[in-house]
């Protein structure tokens, strides 16, 4: 950029810096701080303290009914699971055997032609 | 007193001290930011929200670095937060146009700052405002803007790239 740009800039921004200067004049900044500094500042801590409190209960609350819950069905669970473990496998082996008939139906078919295959040749 | 023994007193909890450092910053730090909000309004909060900051964080301050370019980085931030918190939240999404419309550059409108705003991002006019008006080194700019030297350099050279080849300031420029 050439200095009649640069120049220019200043320049605009001494306009502008007229400006500022006589918007602080009515803005009474210095007031203005004191009264913001003199306000007590936000603690944050006893907002920390009061949310794990809150997540405390909350927990308490939300967990106990589960743990209830728990304590009561686990010996009903324990006498179910096996037969329920059961009832699994058993139908686990009656799908695999109704697949697997018709295989075994038809090889029996062919071992027993086979058989009288042989008699027929032994015969000849 | 020098700048460092008022820094010292303020960090201590002298308010009289923290004043004479308002006083001489606030003329600087109001231009930059009238230049750089939207509107007035926001200029004056984000003016009270930095110094108020400042005397808070007063200790963090680094003495190594001049205190307005600690007073430029944390103006910085809360404009961003400004922009996010005010603009974005309130007007975008309850999609009215801007409640506020208190643009004081407006009533000079040749003025270049108020031309430049328009054509470069606010990282770019911040660049050409601490260059040229400020006149802070590629260093110092660097530590307000937490960017690398080399960043600053490249963006830098976009930015007068730009105002150069922008065809209404070269005009406003020959009208003069």
């Amino acid at each position: 950029m050439n200095n009649p740009f640069i120049n220019r800039l200043q320049q605009d921004a001494r306009a502008i810096r007229g400006l500022a200067d006589q918007r602080l004049k009515n803005m009474n900044l210095d007031q203005q701080l004191s009264e913001q500094l003199q306000q007590p500042q936000p603690t944050r801590w006893p907002w920390a303290v009061a949310a794990a409190v809150c997540l405390m209960v909350l927990g308490g609350v939300l967990l106990q009914p589960q743990l209830a819950n728990q304590s009561s069905t686990l010996p009903l669970n324990a006498k179910v699971q096996p037969a329920m473990k059961l009832n699994w496998e058993l139908s686990t082996g009656q799908l695999e055997q109704a697949i697997n008939q018709p295989l075994i139906n038809e090889q029996q078919a062919i071992m027993e032609d086979l058989k009288t295959l042989r008699k027929a040749m032994l015969s000849i | 007193m020098t700048e460092q023994q008022l820094i010292s007193q303020a960090q201590q909890g002298a308010t009289d001290c923290f004043s004479q450092l308002v006083a001489s910053y606030q003329s600087r730090l109001y231009s930059y930011l009238l230049g750089r909000c939207h509107n007035a309004f926001d200029a004056d909060d984000v003016l009270q929200e930095t110094f108020i900051n400042a005397y808070r964080y007063l200790d963090s301050y680094d003495a190594r670095w001049q205190f307005s370019t600690w007073l430029f980085t944390i103006a910085r931030r809360l404009l961003g937060q400004l922009k996010t918190v005010y603009h974005v939240t309130l007007d975008a999404l309850s999609g009215r146009e801007p409640a506020i419309e208190n643009d004081l550059l407006a009533l000079d409108r040749n003025n270049f700052w108020r031309l430049i705003k328009r054509d470069v991002s606010a990282r770019q006019y911040d660049l050409l405002w601490f260059f040229y008006v400020e006149q802070y080194t590629i260093k110092d700019i660097a530590h307000i803007m937490k960017q690398s030297e080399s960043w600053v350099k490249t963006n830098l050279h976009r930015g007068k790239m730009t105002l150069s080849n922008n065809r209404e300031l070269a005009a406003l420029l020959e009208h003069n």
